[in-house]
């Protein structure tokens, strides 16, 4: 096969625009309209790929998605893009495409020695090989057949590009828009509702450009520029080319990608180079046409063997010749149509071999092609190239060859019929039925709003499309001769069906002999149809030989159903714009912007951004917590906490509501009196904790953990909803309703009776946990006396407009205690010192009583989890408690480490930090029976660094237990 | 045909979410009309502008207010008492952006799955979904101009997704 340009022009190609490009680092040229396999044809190099298993040399094997050799990587760093089909690569300038699959070269391919092992690489290769053997043996090996087998590599740079994503509704959705689909967009677009047609080619047209006849009297190229005219002109036709509708989903909703810029080599500024799309449709039209079928003989995978209609386009639509040498080998009149389509284009077609003994005459019209009837192409052969074919009589009934003949020739093309496109059909779970005349597999009635149309329903032929329209010499149907695989005299020769995982017959009838049977099980074992090209020419011919080893016909053999997506889809475009920044939504506070300016390190919790430490002169993390935390303790310091969740609980039954989900009581809690409670989930753990706020007999304000706040209002929900509908409660997310911040420390009623005039700050007028209304600057606020920090301290809530105000004025008030602001480091701290529970403690495993809250719970009434919270696994005495541990060696304890008693594992360490007021490195953990382990020795160990130390084990109330400081 | 898109952000001073009990969302529509000088609250999905106030029906005896006025929500708490429904202020929960231009539908619609063509969604209707993982209400004022409302947190990545949605079509915002 040595390819060159014809003097025909091709349809597709601008002349005027030469092109160059690289494949595996050699310049090559083109024009403006090719593809990178038509290109690389006319260059005379068919070669692009290695096989998958054998590493054979592939050439070309057809002009479309159904490419199954061809497989390329595409640009390069983080633009790289692998198994490509190159029959589908637009060619731009700049272009820079490799071979993949093979080493050092693809034309001296080291791994090509697989093909010397090949008789024990057979399906099953892998059960056979590595069960039994132990698992040392197969990591040993899979190193090395992970490097040997395989596709292209996936880069390892971040994609530069954009991807997007974006929704379309439309009534009727048209795919594919050849002569059915343009034909249905035509009938559907004076109707008035919004047609979507959209097709994966750069040009709309299909198979039209092949088509000889005429249609309404045009030629097929005329009809197709006047009716894309006339669908422009209506607004409610969309038109859209390259892109590929991959996946029929529930509820009629298809998932498509649209190529927007891959054919460029970089896309514009903004541009994305690939959007994903999520179509819903009142209807779909499904006319995603079908694609030639192999032939299955021996030596069917050598380079120069390709399918007839591919390169009828090549030829037609490129001006592109596939050979000097050309025979076609058919079981159907498609063969001879094309035969003659490409002498008429220039192409030397010498020989025409068909199975069929008895053949129209009319067919036979070209003096100068060899029509050779009643036989069959047994074998070719060439190695990188065809060189010779072997043809002999096919007795059809006794499946037998006669004697061989050599023809010397440089290209095979073979067309064993078509194989209609039905995946789409198939994905939405119809099961498809066999059509005998085809001999393939077409619809079954649809079962969703669908209906397809042409030659995915066996309709190939422009009469049986455009039934209303005058059809004029239309190509003729292809009627393939039934045909499952070709004998051979040399039964060493491959025949392959699924050329791109190396599927041959041979491996078939292995399956077949081992008991796999079913159509399911032959795919699994074989990897039949599972590579990227989903066995888009292999189904087919898989099944028809299946049938034949079985006894059956093929529709009692049956067809797997098809799944998406109908083309591979690449992982940028199904992460879209959720990549980088954009990987998820941010939450900012009021006050972001304050702590930026002064020099917060902000840190997400859940998607909250909070300040984590604001750092001064050169600090570290530790310096700077450890000096906010010792402000606190010894002066007055500030922490914004409007991440905190907040839900608006309110009706006449909201206290009966709240007695139900927290464990202890809240039907008493007096207006103006926030309670701490502690939630469980149905099974006895606990959920969530937090305070609630007595605003008025019927309303509360409820304050959850920042990352548990939508978890909690839909548990509240779902119980209001569906577990105590009688209840009159409404809850309400009022998270971004309010701004709030703490001041803690000895100095903050100090520091908040500055500023705040209206509300009386003594023990008697704001008591612990009292919640009281005020202003600052005339601004309402809402002061309640809670403390997570173990020193005397307030909340204060203000409407979140209002936050930035708020915050600076206490800030302004707390200069002269030298308020600090802090962060989220120093907050852990403060309340590790005083064994104050938070999320490492809440980890979905603990109850009550394993963090030292169990006397919390009320034995007085029902609640959530109140039941399953006694069973045995919950109240063992095994169970870990929490305690705390102080390092012997002042080193830093790890979160997450592991706590040994001796050699035994007995529990980790949840919370960490160094302790101001201790001096000490302290920590927070869960041990087996902590209880009675208080003035222990324990070794933490972190594994992952290899380090240890040694830990006294204490009380986790490390400072002021009787908390006398709340009262300072 | 123009590819330009208006957004600017009104600020509103009151909105307030009230929800009726199954038992009293007669008596709530009936005040709230009587309010509003209505003779009918919106249906469920649909919103009215009537007094300086858009009311919007989220769902069945949800009700939700938006208004330029201030203090909105002391003068409902006023006429409905907790017997008949829940108040709740949520005034500084959200911010609205409106969008307006040929484009804009297109534009929403990438991250709206759900169809907002004329057809589908008619001017003076409202809906309650998520754009980019954002829950938002959407009310429909005229084709392809809307009033958008996230919440406050999220504003800003919402914003932000506005923008970087408008340069991916080549939008001109203004």
């Amino acid at each position: 096969m040595s390819g060159s340009r014809l003097k025909h022009h091709g349809q597709f190609i601008n002349y005027d625009k030469p092109i160059k490009f690289t494949f595996d680092g050699k310049e090559y040229h083109g024009f403006l309209g090719d593809t990178l396999a038509s290109a690389m044809i006319a260059n005379g190099k068919i070669i692009l790929a290695r096989s998958f298993k054998y590493h054979r040399p592939r050439g070309i094997f057809s002009a479309g998605p159904e490419e199954p050799n061809a497989l390329v990587s595409v640009r390069s760093d983080g633009r790289l893009e692998p198994n490509s089909p190159a029959t589908t690569i637009e060619l731009y300038d700049g272009l820079d495409a490799y071979s993949q699959n093979a080493w050092p070269s693809l034309s001296f391919d080291i791994m090509s020695i697989n093909q010397v092992f090949s008789p024990l690489l057979v399906a099953g290769f892998y059960y056979k090989t590595f069960m039994g053997t132990g698992q040392k043996f197969w990591h040993f090996c899979e190193h090395f057949i992970r490097r040997a087998a395989g596709m292209g590599k996936a880069g390892l740079e971040a994609d530069p590009d954009r991807y997007e994503k974006s929704n379309i509704f439309s009534d009727v959705l048209i795919i594919g828009g050849g002569p059915a689909g343009l034909s249905a967009a035509l009938q559907a677009a004076s109707n008035g509702e919004t047609i979507t047609l959209v097709d994966e080619n750069k040009h709309f047209g299909g198979s039209l450009y092949e088509e000889q006849g005429t249609i309404d009297g045009k030629n097929s190229s005329s009809w197709i520029e006047d009716t894309l005219k006339v669908l422009s002109e209506y607004d409610n036709v969309t038109m859209m080319t390259r892109t590929t509708v991959y996946g029929y989903f529930d509820d009629n909703t298809l998932g498509a990608v649209e190529r927007v810029a891959d054919h460029k080599e970089q896309p514009r500024k903004n541009e994305p180079r690939q959007r994903h799309l999520k179509i819903f449709a009142k209807h779909v039209i499904i006319a995603t046409g079908s694609l030639e079928r192999p032939i299955v003989f021996a030596g069917n995978d050598t380079p120069g063997v390709m399918l007839a209609n591919a390169a009828l386009r090549y030829a037609n639509r490129y001006g592109v010749c596939v050979g000097d040498n050309v025979a076609i080998f058919t079981n159907n009149d498609d063969g001879y149509n094309t035969a003659h389509q490409l002498r008429n284009l220039g192409v030397n077609v010498t020989t025409v071999i068909d199975v069929r003994k008895k053949v129209d005459q009319t067919l036979i019209t070209d003096n100068n092609i060899k029509y050779i009837t009643g036989n069959v192409v047994t074998s070719a052969r060439g190695g990188k190239a065809l060189s010779v074919i072997k043809i002999a009589p096919y007795d059809m009934p006794t499946k037998t060859i006669g004697k061989e003949k050599k023809i010397k020739i440089d290209t095979l093309l073979i067309s064993g019929g078509y194989t209609p496109t039905i995946n789409l059909c198939s994905q939405t779970g119809t099961p498809a039925v066999f059509d005998n005349e085809i001999q393939s597999f077409i619809p079954g009635p649809p079962t969703r709003k669908w209906e397809a149309c042409g030659a995915v329903v066996g309709n190939f032929t422009l009469e049986e499309i455009f039934i209303d329209n005058k059809i004029k010499n239309g190509n003729k149907k292809a009627i393939p001769f039934a045909l499952t695989d070709i004998p051979s005299s040399n039964n060493s020769a491959k025949k392959f069906i699924d050329f791109q995982h190396d599927v041959s017959v041979t491996d078939l009838k292995i399956a077949y002999t081992e008991g796999f049977r079913s159509v399911e099980h032959l795919k699994r074992y074989t990897t039949l149809g599972m590579a990227a090209d989903q066995g888009k020419t292999s189904n087919m011919n898989a099944l028809a030989i299946m049938a034949e080893l079985r006894g059956v016909t093929i529709p009692e053999a049956g067809t797997t159903r098809f799944r998406a997506p109908y083309k591979p889809v690449a992982l940028g475009t199904l992460a879209g714009r959720s990549v980088g920044n954009n990987y998820r939504v941010i939450r900012r506070t009021p006050m972001h912007d304050w702590h930026l300016a002064h020099g917060a390190d902000m840190i997400e919790a859940g998607i909250w951004y909070r300040p984590q430490v604001y750092k001064k002169n050169g600090e570290t993390i530790t310096d700077a917590y450890i000096r906010e935390a010792t402000a606190v303790r010894n002066s007055v310091g500030i922490v914004d906490v409007t991440s905190l969740g907040k839900i608006d609980v309110q009706g006449p039954d909201a206290a009966e509501f709240l007695n139900r989900i927290y464990a202890n009581a809240f039907l008493k809690v007096p207006i103006g009196k926030a309670r701490y409670g502690v939630m469980l989930r149905e099974d006895g753990c606990m959920f969530d904790d937090g305070t609630s706020w007595r605003l008025s007999e019927t309303q509360f304000l409820m304050t959850t953990t920042t990352a548990n706040a939508a978890n909690v209002l839909s548990e509240m929900e779902r119980l209001l909803t569906l577990i105590w509908p009688k209840l009159k409660v409404h809850v309400s997310s009022i998270s971004d309703q309010w701004a709030g911040m703490a001041v803690a420390g000895p100095n903050s009623r100090n520091t908040l009776e500055k500023v705040i005039k209206d509300i009386d700050f003594s023990e008697e007028g704001l008591p612990f946990m009292g919640v009281t209304d005020g202003t600052i600057n005339a601004i309402p606020v809402k002061v309640s006396r809670l403390s997570f920090s173990g020193e005397r301290a307030y909340e204060v809530f203000t409407a979140t407009h209002h936050g930035i105000t708020i915050w600076k004025n206490i800030i302004q008030a707390g200069a002269d205690f030298n308020i600090t602001p802090y962060g989220t480091e120093a907050l852990g701290t403060l309340r590790i010192e005083k064994g104050h529970i938070s999320g490492p403690e809440l980890d979905g495993r603990t109850t009550m009583s394993d963090v030292g809250l169990g006397k919390m719970a009320s034995s007085k009434k029902r609640y959530v989890g109140s039941v399953l919270k006694e069973r045995i696994g919950l109240t063992d005495k095994m169970r870990k408690t929490m305690v705390g541990l102080i390092s012997h060696d002042y080193q830093p304890l790890k979160a997450g480490s592991l706590v040994l008693e001796g050699s035994k594992n007995i529990g980790h360490l949840t919370s960490t930090t160094y302790s101001p007021a201790l001096n000490k490195y302290i920590a927070l953990a869960l041990i087996q029976d902590g209880n009675t382990k208080i003035g222990n020795t324990v070794t933490a160990v972190f594994p992952l660094k290899n380090e240890k130390s040694s830990a006294l084990v204490v009380d986790p109330h490390f400072y002021d237990k009787e908390g006398k400081r709340l009262y300072v | 045909m123009s590819d330009k898109i208006l957004i600017n952000e009104p600020h509103f001073n009151s909105m307030v979410l009230i929800k009726s009990w199954p038992d009293s969302s007669e008596i709530m529509n009936k005040i709230l009309e009587k309010y509003l000088s209505l003779s009918q609250l919106p249906k469920v999905g649909e919103f009215i502008f009537q007094d300086n106030i858009y009311c919007a029906t989220l769902s069945p005896g949800h009700i939700m207010l938006f208004s330029f006025r201030e203090n909105l929500c002391p003068e409902i708490t006023k006429i409905i008492l907790p017997e008949i429904a829940a108040i709740i202020d949520v005034s500084h929960s959200r911010r609205g952006l409106r969008i307006q231009g040929k484009s804009s539908t297109n534009l929403l619609n990438k991250g709206i799955a759900i169809n907002l063509s004329e057809d589908n969604f008619p001017e003076l209707g409202v809906l309650q979904s998520s754009i980019h993982s954002i829950g938002i209400i959407l009310l429909k004022l005229e084709p392809n101009n809307y009033l958008i409302f996230s919440y406050r947190s999220f504003f800003d990545s919402f914003y932000a997704w506005v923008i970087d949605s408008a340069k991916e079509y080549g939008y001109a915002l203004s």
